[in-house]
């Protein structure tokens, strides 16, 4: 993901300030920048959420449609995610170079929620094997500064814990089964966000990981591990990107960083959902 | 009789491999040391993909081709509800380095993948191996439908000969679960799998036709072309003849205008090849 | 779910819409799961056992090196082309592009997606460029061409296995020969099963409620670093990760001494 390119000089000064605990902007290599999450922002979806962190701004909508279940999960609902680096977010997604980026991170974000069973799908289903709810999940990258996988499930977190999904009843039985939903626009479920995950990032400078690493940061790293955190520090996935590689001391000590990491950034989420105002219709 | 490979000779095919090859053969030699008649062996593997209902791996040389067949259900068209379909695809798999490199080799350069999809289609309905009416399960409602796909694996000869082997050999060694119906819903029962019922089958053999240097109406014919010398030569032909010596197939591409005596002697030639392979395929399938 | 998939040319004989007939079954599997009364797996093997391995090279004609790999019924072939000339931009390191292809027969279910491909590409290339000494081919790029002919499982593992014996026979220099392993686990880590079968793997659509998740880990045996790691499912905490590392590099040696007999055969 790094772009910048960098001098010898400035590489040089950013590394000896990850030896000394000293980086650039004066945090230590465990630091996490402040982020802003606001929710509630777009009207026509069920539940969005917009994050900005230094420069990087993300935002995302979801909407919930009835559909067709997976054929190998019929009894489940589903997720699809979509993200969107559009051109103006930084020079180098011009034209269509954003699109691989995009497609990349929807990946993650789908194996994460697929393989940690965070939210029950099952509840989404309507009728098994016929309907269900499908949320889709739209990110759009509105400025690129570097650490968007963890700021993009941040978001998608803060706009799935504020998605409304109207109740409905299902009359009839067996093949004739109809669905009804509620006309009260207020009548609606909520999604049990609890158990989602949020990426941290942490990149090898040296021989230290650091976490939340700036663009100038990412750009001379050796590789990432990107680990997915639940809110009681369980591991969700880990995955490590880039070309470098590292000891089992490193490793495990970015684990266990990584790990304490997640649970404060969860708890900042769900400070800011509570405190936040409810989105007046 | 075998060339010796001195270090003079080594360079000369390194510099100049078309003048190499051009004057082996016509002196009457192969580089492989074979006669202008004779075919490399072909060995033949089925069933070695679990997760496929049935599939052939064959090498004709340095040429491996490998062919799985997956059954899944569908339903027949409107036009025609009692029969199933057969889906081929032959592909050029990435480990081949042909798609990257551009025409490398008497496989890229005379089929890509599409004419070899087509022509082997083509040769696999009109021979009449696999009637689509025994791939119906309830007429008009669910029948079959075969997915074969052969992926080429390595070039180095007549692609289009071992495609059609495994082809044919990854379906006759096919096994079908049993499907029941219920109030309109297929049930599949792993427990009992049935071979498909096959007729005839083809068996494709293909030449490489050059013009003799020494005289001009002459045409050489070599069998089993290896890459160098299909690159050298500048026609094909491929013929196919049933397991019961009949000819269903004959495809002519590029190269100096042949007599008929010439494809005689082609026809004949591709008849002895299939008494080989009908009998390579009898002995495996065993 | 449409049978002819992406890049299927023969549409016009293709009926519009199949079904696996894996999704029709009329019996349910009996016993799912992993280990029988006698601790032992379905195929006999104990947890920590690995499958045998059956690797060959020199197959594929034409390319620079090749080389093919059975992990059980997991079957992984993989050529080499190159260093050579490439059209991209100047660089002072050579490149490394590595392609993961799924053949069509490969997977029970479904093969996987394009962007699942790339993905699986993207971690290979990633973790076996750390091996390869790219500055003895400035300006030139080597093609590592994967192809999976049949998933029974690992088979990350059995593709890095493969690559790096089909470099280790090619001429290009390298600092370290990548070994890997994939282990799945379950609950707080109580069994970790190595080497796991397509069946022991955690996936969503498997019914298996032993597993909840699997680790890959590709390791540089000489230089002692991990280049790669990809795990999915919920790990109790950062230690349950550490122990499931520790499984993997040790299942990771076991294959290094196996691929390092095998070319110790073939010298």
């Amino acid at each position: 993901m790094a772009d910048r390119i960098l001098s010898d000089f400035e590489i040089s000064y950013i590394k000896q300030g990850v030896l000394a605990d000293m980086r650039s902007d004066g945090r230590s290599c465990r630091d996490y920048r402040s982020f802003e999450l606001r929710s509630g922002i777009v009207s026509n979806t069920s539940g969005s959420a917009e994050i900005k962190l230094e420069r990087t701004n993300i935002l995302v909508g979801v909407k919930a449609e009835i559909g067709q279940p997976n054929p190998l999960n019929p009894n489940k609902g589903r997720i699809e995610f979509f993200v969107d680096c559009s051109a103006l977010a930084s020079p180098k997604f011009e034209g269509r170079r954003g699109e691989d980026l995009g497609r990349n991170l929807a990946h993650r974000l789908s194996d994460l929620y697929e393989n940690s069973n965070c939210i029950d799908l099952e509840s989404l289903s309507i009728i098994p094997g016929q309907d269900c709810w499908i949320i889709y999940v739209d990110a759009l990258v509105l400025e690129y500064s570097g650490g968007v996988l963890d700021c993009l499930s941040i978001a998608v977190k803060g706009a799935l814990a504020n998605t409304k999904i109207p109740k409905l009843t299902v009359i009839g039985e067996g093949e004739e089964q109809e669905i009804e939903i509620s006309d009260n626009p207020f009548d609606s479920t909520s999604i049990d966000t609890n158990n989602v995950p949020v990426f941290v990032s942490l990149s090898l400078i040296g021989n230290q990981f650091i976490v939340d690493a700036s663009h100038e940061e990412e750009a001379c790293s050796l590789c990432q591990l990107s680990v997915g955190v639940n809110h009681k520090g369980s591991i969700c996935s880990i995955l490590k990107e880039g070309a470098g590689s590292f000891k089992h001391r490193q490793y495990n000590e970015a684990i266990s960083l990584a790990s304490e990491i997640g649970v404060s950034v969860i708890e900042k989420i769900t400070l800011t959902n509570n405190t936040a105002p409810e989105k007046m219709l | 009789m075998v060339l010796s490979q001195t270090k003079m000779d080594l360079d000369f095919r390194l510099l100049f491999p078309e003048e190499f090859i051009k004057q082996i053969l016509d002196e009457g030699y192969r580089e492989d040391g074979r006669s202008h008649n004779q075919t490399r062996s072909t060995t033949l593997t089925v069933g070695s993909f679990k997760s496929a209902d049935g599939s052939a791996v064959v090498r004709i040389g340095g040429t491996c081709v490998a062919c799985g067949v997956k059954g899944e259900l569908a339903n027949p068209r409107a036009i025609s509800p009692k029969d199933g379909f057969i889906v081929l695809n032959v592909e050029y798999s990435l480990v081949t380095g042909s798609e990257k490199l551009g025409a490398i080799g008497g496989g890229e350069k005379f089929f890509s993948s599409q004419s070899l999809t087509q022509i082997i289609q083509d040769i696999i309905h009109s021979s009449k191996f696999i009637n689509l009416e025994h791939l119906c399960i309830e007429e008009g409602k669910i029948c079959w439908s075969l997915n074969v796909d052969v992926v080429v694996l390595s070039c180095d000869g007549p692609v289009i000969d071992a495609c059609v082997l495994a082809a044919v050999s990854a379906l006759k060694n096919a096994t079908l679960p049993s499907v029941e119906i219920e109030s309109e819903k297929p049930l599949v029962s792993m427990a009992t799998r049935n071979h498909l019922k096959t007729g005839q089958y083809p068996l494709m053999t293909s030449f490489a036709i050059h013009k003799k240097e020494v005289s001009d109406t002459n045409i050489g014919v070599l069998v089993d072309p290896t890459d160098d010398e299909a690159q050298y030569c500048t026609g094909i032909v491929c013929i196919a003849v049933t397991n019961d010596q009949k000819l269903t197939g004959l495809y002519k591409y590029g190269g100096p205008a042949m007599t008929s005596d010439d494809i005689q002697k082609c026809i004949r030639k591709a008849k002895k090849q299939a008494t080989i392979l009908v009998k390579l395929i009898d002995n495996t399938m065993k | 779910m449409a049978g002819a998939g992406s890049g299927r040319r023969n549409r016009y004989l293709a009926p519009e819409a199949t079904r696996n007939p894996l999704l029709c079954l009329k019996e349910k599997k009996e016993d799912n799961s992993i280990l029988r009364s006698n601790q032992l797996r379905q195929d006999g093997r104990s947890c920590t056992d690995i499958r045998p391995v059956s690797i060959q090279s020199g197959i594929v004609s034409h390319v620079t090196s090749s080389a093919y790999i059975e992990l059980g019924d997991t079957k992984v072939l993989c050529s080499i082309l190159g260093p050579r000339h490439t059209q991209k931009d100047f660089n002072l390191e050579g490149q490394v592009l590595c392609q993961v292809k799924f053949a069509p027969f490969s997977c029970h279910f479904q093969k996987p997606s394009q962007q699942e491909e790339k993905f699986m590409s993207s971690i290979i290339s990633e973790a076996i460029v750390g091996a390869i000494r790219t500055e003895t081919f400035p300006k030139l790029e080597t093609l590592v061409n994967i192809v999976v002919l049949e998933n029974d499982g690992s088979m990350l593992t059995a593709a890095i296995l493969c690559a790096s014996i089909a470099l280790a026979t090619s001429g290009i220099e390298m600092k370290d020969l990548p070994t890997a392993c994939t282990v799945s686990y379950s609950d707080k880590a109580s069994n970790i099963y190595y080497d796991p079968t397509i069946a022991e793997e955690y996936s969503t659509a498997n019914e298996n409620k032993d597993v909840i998740g699997y680790k890959s880990v590709v390791y540089l045996p000489l230089l002692r670093e991990i280049s790669g790691v990809y795990q999915v499912g919920v790990a109790e905490s950062h230690s349950v990760s550490s122990q499931l590392l520790e499984a993997c590099i040790e299942g990771g040696l076991r294959y290094h001494e196996r691929v390092r007999q095998y070319l110790k055969d073939l010298a």
